[in-house]
């Protein structure tokens, strides 16, 4: 049951409502002016107010939007109560903020109807507004998570530079990458996206950040094909509901080779003498048994850069719904290759984003970019 | 906003009402919504791509899970009229193993496999 205040200077009326509202279990405040009405308001904080239009001291309209006007009191419910030939005013009312009106004289029945109708409504926003308050909080925590998990600094040794741009497109995404050192010459690392946004997507995220980093520790003689058979035998498509696309390059500083895996997701693209995508071995999505745990390897050279992206990249649209694509994503490293590392991958995500307008990107964007000693 | 009809009595024909981006809320529930169709009993299920603007991971997905459906009954999945974008994203992800997404349209599908 709530606590409603009856704002209204006729007694009679007060008295009434006051017996309506009693006999099912309401408590109910009284005021006979506007001044009273808004003080109890404040110190009583009701569930409901019946606020009637004339009242001595101001206006029943001009109390409402003071009311309405409190950040204390704003949510609170309010119905007007007026008389049967005031239809302007119960227009302006229910414009103004108040949720219904009762017109005078009323049925002890309608009161009651209306009241209770109001505090369900008001309950329900209530319980609404704290799941929702509940969930963003979650959301955050869930991306300060997420967030800790990306490398704030990547081991040293094994590259002249290693810079990325890394943005989830809501609080939480589905893209995850690290970079781990395998030995003192060898280095993996991987770029995942893991299909969908939020908090399932981010979930899955951190599970196969966790695997992969447990997985790298526990197989000093780590293979890269064996890792993806690995990857594809755990995360099946039937037990989570999702898949996820992966690249993973280990990087051999002895030989000066990078061996890649491609598992459904954009080829890396190598900058050397001139600009390639680095499109073998190509495989399908994790978690589907389609994985043959293929690899290929290619010759690096001193100076060469080397980039991962994911599909939020190509997939952003400018406001005729064209795709910023492989070819623009090319151009744009191309164009900045003379910048250093850093400031090439920020001119390239400032030309997407010029590209992308005002509107939010509806896909996580990770671009790493290493360039080699 | 999707919608199944039986042709020749044996093909399940999914369309699309009007153009459609099926990304985010959409994904979730054109997954939903194609899970709960009947199309065990389909000789081919014919995905008529015309309306489709873009499909994201999600949606995808669905595609894969309807896949997982059907795969015990092998009935093929025909993904007809992509465009040349969506068409390159399904090969990128090698998902035309899975489906086939090389009819350009409908009754080049039913005339493959609806007889």
């Amino acid at each position: 049951m709530g606590k409603i205040l009856v704002v209204d200077d006729d007694r009679t009326i007060r008295m009434l409502l006051k017996l309506i509202l009693n006999k099912v279990g309401h408590d109910v405040l009284e005021a006979f002016d506007a001044k009273t009405g808004l003080s109890v308001a404040e110190l009583e904080s009701p569930d409901l107010i019946l606020l009637d239009l004339m009242l001595p001291d101001m206006n029943g309209l001009e109390l409402l939007d003071t009311i309405k006007k409190n950040k204390q009191l704003e949510k609170i419910p309010i119905i007007v109560l007026t008389g049967s030939t005031d239809q302007e005013n119960k227009l302006i009312a229910l414009r103004n903020g108040a949720v219904d009106f009762i017109t005078k004289p009323f049925l002890h029945e309608e009161v009651l109807l209306r009241v209770k109708t109001q505090l369900k409504l008001h309950n329900l926003i209530n319980s609404l507004e704290n799941a929702v308050s509940i969930l963003e909080k979650d959301l955050v925590a869930a991306a300060r998570i997420q967030k800790s998990l990306i490398p704030s600094s990547p081991p040293e040794g094994y590259f002249e530079s290693i810079h990325w741009i890394y943005e989830p497109s809501h609080k939480v995404g589905g893209d995850i990458f690290d970079i781990i050192a395998i030995d003192e010459k060898t280095v993996l690392l991987y770029l995942a996206d893991i299909a969908g946004h939020g908090v399932n997507a981010a979930m899955l995220s951190v599970i196969v950040h966790r695997f992969i980093e447990d997985y790298c520790d526990n197989h000093p003689n780590f293979e890269l094909g064996k890792f993806m058979l690995e990857l594809d035998k755990n995360f099946r498509f039937n037990d989570f509901k999702l898949f996820f696309t992966v690249t993973a390059a280990l990087f051999h500083n002895d030989s000066k080779t990078v061996e890649i895996t491609n598992a459904g997701h954009p080829a890396p693209i190598l900058i050397a003498e001139d600009i390639f995508e680095l499109k073998e071995s190509a495989e399908s999505i994790i978690g589907i048994d389609m994985l043959k745990g293929s690899t290929k390897s290619y010759n690096i050279s001193s100076g060469a850069r080397f980039f991962l992206y994911t599909d939020g990249v190509t997939e952003a649209t400018d406001d005729d719904g064209q795709l910023f694509g492989s070819r623009r994503l090319m151009e744009s490293l191309y164009k900045y290759r003379n910048l250093e590392l850093k400031n090439q991958l920020e001119s390239v995500f400032y030309q997407l984003k010029a590209f992308n307008g005002s509107k939010e990107f509806e896909d996580d964007i990770s671009i790493i970019g290493i360039q080699f000693q | 906003m999707f919608k199944v009809e039986k042709v020749n009595g044996t093909c399940s024909v999914i369309k699309l009402k009007e153009p459609t981006r099926i990304t985010g809320e959409i994904s979730i529930e054109f997954r939903e919504w194609l899970l709960k169709q009947k199309l065990e009993q389909s000789k081919a299920v014919i995905f008529d791509a015309d309306n489709l603007i873009f499909i994201d991971s999600m949606g995808i997905a669905s595609f894969i899970a309807l896949y997982k459906k059907l795969s015990q009954s092998r009935i093929p999945i025909v993904l007809c009229g992509l465009s040349p974008d969506l068409k390159n994203l399904f090969m990128m992800l090698k998902l035309n193993t899975l489906f086939d997404i090389d009819c350009d349209s409908v009754s080049m599908a039913l005339e493959r496999f609806g007889r």
